[in-house]
């Protein structure tokens, strides 16, 4: 404010407001300051120095060499690359489809005043809280020539299945036991969110003679659209990226049958040691993640509006 | 030829004429490097010895058998109050060859981390590491005391390249045909005479399927290359041309090609498994008689006779194609290295010496001494490859069957060069569908062979210096 008598003062330049702002909220940014080195050094150094070593041929006993789009142009042409996209596209679909729609049910049929329901909720959630290694090999055993499974088929009549021994078993196999494990961390991410549906939205729909299911579906996923969306996206996200399933039970057979986009990166990557074949892989399973996303957001909001 | 591959070419050329003349210059420099690295202010190597100067060690171990090592560091310690050895570890995934280890050890070097010595995998981790000059010779260090040594170890053929001794064999890791006695019994055949021939062991699997309609009578790693060169070079056959590492690939040749068609032959006749079988996986599938035999390592019988003590496992050599075959076996293992970080590249050489010496041998196994270890520990390493320790062994009733085929003559994998990783995938990606598919065996041998072709032509096109002395024709038979 302007004093009588005295000339205005200038006003601040850009900078001088930045620097205010900034020393405003100096503990926020101190506060922040241990997750920005932590992701500069863990996530966004280690995603740039792979983007440029995807521009080369990287060795372990040469220096890197530049070699611009080679290493993409050779995916292209690379059989096992594309059998790797189909598979984890396949798994990712049926797998996001199940753990999405069957969470969301499990949630509701968890939200209602059941008798027992805190025990249900945690044997549901369980599964989330064991390692996907172990959980990967006890299914592998399960599963086994000798399993239990066959075992049970056998003891009602029907014949022995080679279950990982065929491709298709296999990836269903594979599917199924991700749903089952990732299903409880869903169910509770959905249980949030049917918790902060409004009441009064339920009861008027009663009011006017809507059944259960109705209201279900008018009213309750609506209300949620948002968190399905979420749900969608991370489920999307975590299952391009398969790896410890297939490389525990079936080491991407048979016959690359179960190959993962990530499996493979691994191959090259620290069998074959190409790491800039493999950084290749992974820039373009980053941008698949991205155009996924995007695609995921444009879809709910067109549904949305 | 574009302007792209010109300038990489150029590129690739001025580093491999630096790197040959830098190589050139190291190797002329190298004895009085070792001499300078192991030489402080005070003294000589002997002289600091036997001054009682604390010397430092640094063991980087990439091979597991984490207890026993252990305990005999501390035992190395305790006899040379001088040394101190800080002790690293890591290990593996397991899968179709050690190369996260390899990396690891070597992104370590490439740091200029201090290594002054490396228990590695055997095959082939000692080439990898003298093909980029991240090992010290052995020879060079201490000619006489490592060849008086090696005379005494198994396995030597894969540490000794292009004249010079680059590591001193460790430990042992023979493969062999383990089979289940009981179920041969029911079956009605022998089991004091497992197949030595391929007919016997048509005749043999004819009989456990007759028997054990739903079990597989013979269990192999499709995935894996190693485990049917055996097979292969017991019946005459071979992969590789050419010295070390390799100038050319060839699985066409007759002996490779009856092999593998032999292999074929167990899949078609419904013999073989019909899944992948990983080692952990073997121990089910043998203890719940899935698997009536498996060519696997040796040592594994060890744990199938820890999972199941009631049941008569034995292990046998892998069958030849006849009788005019002698048999030949691949053996894996571990190999202690020097780095080429080592600061202390004597005293480095002393320390593997005493590891691989009879007595401290006699001690890591049990046969003398004490180490402290459980048995589970004692059993979670390969066998030793000092002669003299491997046949008191091989007269123990707790060792006899993993040491049943220590004594059969051995081959290296042969083609070890930096192609290696993705040549084997090759081949096992072949095996994989002769194994599962219905294929004409040798249109995919063929294939196999152009393709790992392609990787050595390229391989000998970046690094030329590599392949000087590769003589062309000679099979690595």
């Amino acid at each position: 404010m302007a004093i009588a008598g005295q000339p205005p003062r200038p006003a601040a330049t850009r900078m001088q407001r930045l620097g205010k702002s900034i020393r405003k909220s100096r503990a926020a940014y101190l506060l922040m300051l241990p997750f920005l080195l932590h992701f500069i050094v863990v996530v966004a150094y280690p995603m740039f120095y792979s983007l440029y070593l995807s521009l080369t041929e990287a060795k372990l006993n040469s220096d890197p060499v530049f070699v611009g789009l080679d290493n993409f142009v050779d995916l292209s042409e690379d059989a096992e690359f594309k059998t790797a996209i189909g598979n984890t596209f396949y798994f990712a679909f049926f797998a996001v489809l199940g753990e999405t729609v069957l969470s969301l049910i499990v949630a509701l049929v968890m939200n209602q005043a059941l008798r027992g329901r805190i025990i249900f909720r945690t044997a549901f959630f369980l599964p989330v809280a064991t390692s996907w290694v172990i959980v990967s090999l006890m299914w592998s055993i399960l599963f086994s020539r000798n399993g239990i499974v066959n075992i049970g088929l056998e003891w009602i009549g029907l014949s022995q299945q080679p279950f990982l021994g065929d491709g298709q078993q296999a990836m269903w196999i594979i599917i199924l036991m991700s749903i089952w494990k990732n299903l409880g961390y869903y169910m509770v991410i959905y249980l949030a969110a049917l918790q902060s549906v409004p009441r009064d939205l339920i009861d008027a729909a009663s009011l006017d003679g809507a059944g259960p299911l109705r209201v279900i579906w008018n009213v309750t996923i609506p209300s949620i659209r948002p968190v399905i969306y979420f749900v969608l996206s991370i489920a999307t996200i975590g299952s391009m990226q398969l790896f410890t399933q297939p490389f525990i039970m079936t080491n991407g057979g048979p016959l690359n049958a179960t190959l993962s986009i990530v499996q493979l990166l691994y191959r090259k990557a620290f069998v074959e040691l190409s790491f800039g074949y493999g950084s290749a892989i992974a820039t373009v399973l980053l941008l698949l993640l991205i155009v996924l996303s995007l695609l995921n957001r444009r879809i709910g909001n067109l549904i949305a509006h | 030829m574009s302007s792209k591959d010109h300038t990489n070419i150029l590129a690739l050329n001025r580093r491999t004429v630096l790197k040959g003349a830098a190589g050139a210059a190291a190797a002329s420099a190298l004895p009085a490097t070792i001499a300078q690295a192991s030489t402080s202010k005070t003294g000589s190597y002997a002289k600091r010895r036997q001054d009682g100067e604390p010397i430092k060690l640094v063991y980087f171990n990439a091979r597991g058998g984490e207890a026993a090592e252990r305990a005999l560091v501390e035992r190395y310690m305790e006899e040379n109050p001088n040394i101190e050895i800080e002790y690293l570890s890591t290990t593996a995934i397991g899968g179709p060859s050690d190369t996260d280890t390899i990396a690891n050890l070597i992104f370590n070097i490439q740091a200029d981390t201090t290594i002054d010595v490396s228990k590695v995998e055997v095959q082939r981790t000692p080439l990898e590491l003298m093909s980029i000059d991240a090992a010290l010779p052995l020879s060079q260090i201490n000619e006489e005391a490592v060849q008086a040594r090696v005379d005494q170890l198994l396995n030597t053929n894969t540490t000794a390249i292009k004249g010079d001794v680059w590591g001193l064999p460790y430990e042992y890791d023979p493969f062999g045909y383990i089979y289940n006695a009981d179920m041969y019994v029911e079956a009605g055949l022998d089991p004091d005479k497992p197949p030595k021939t391929w007919d016997e062991f048509r005749r043999v699997n004819e009989a456990l399927q007759a028997e054990f309609p739903d079990a597989w009578t013979i269990c192999h790693p499709l995935k894996n290359l190693n485990k049917i060169q055996p097979l292969v070079w017991s019946a005459g056959g071979w992969y590789w041309e050419g010295g070390v590492p390799p100038t050319r690939a060839n699985v066409t040749n007759e002996g490779t090609v009856a092999a593998y068609k032999f292999f074929d032959e167990w899949a078609q006749n419904g013999w073989l498994n019909s899944e992948e079988i990983s080692t952990d996986q073997s121990i089910q599938h043998m203890v719940a008689r899935q698997c009536a035999a498996i060519n696997l390592s040796t040592t594994t019988v060890l744990l199938y006779q820890a999972n199941a003590p009631e049941t008569d496992f034995r292990v046998a050599r892998y069958p030849t194609r006849d009788e005019s075959f002698d048999p030949v076996n691949f053996a894996g293992g571990s190999a202690l290295v020097v780095p080429s970080t080592s600061a202390n590249p004597e005293a480095a050489l002393d320390f593997i010496l005493w590891l691989t010496s009879e007595e401290t041998q006699r001690l890591k196994y049990g046969v003398e001494g004490d180490l402290g270890i459980s048995e589970q520990d004692l059993f979670d390493q390969d066998l030793p490859t000092n002669i003299a320790v491997a046949e008191v062994l091989a007269d123990d009733p707790t060792w006899s069957e993993a040491m049943a085929t220590f004594d059969i003559p051995t081959r290296p994998a042969g083609g070890l060069s930096p192609v290696y990783s993705r040549a084997y995938d090759v081949y096992a990606s072949m095996q994989e569908r002769i194994a599962l598919t219905d294929v004409d065996v040798l249109s995919e041998l063929e294939a196999a062979e152009a393709d790992v072709q392609a990787l050595i032509d390229e391989n000998m096109e970046q690094l030329p210096a590599l392949y000087e002395g590769s003589d062309d024709a000679t099979p690595i038979a």
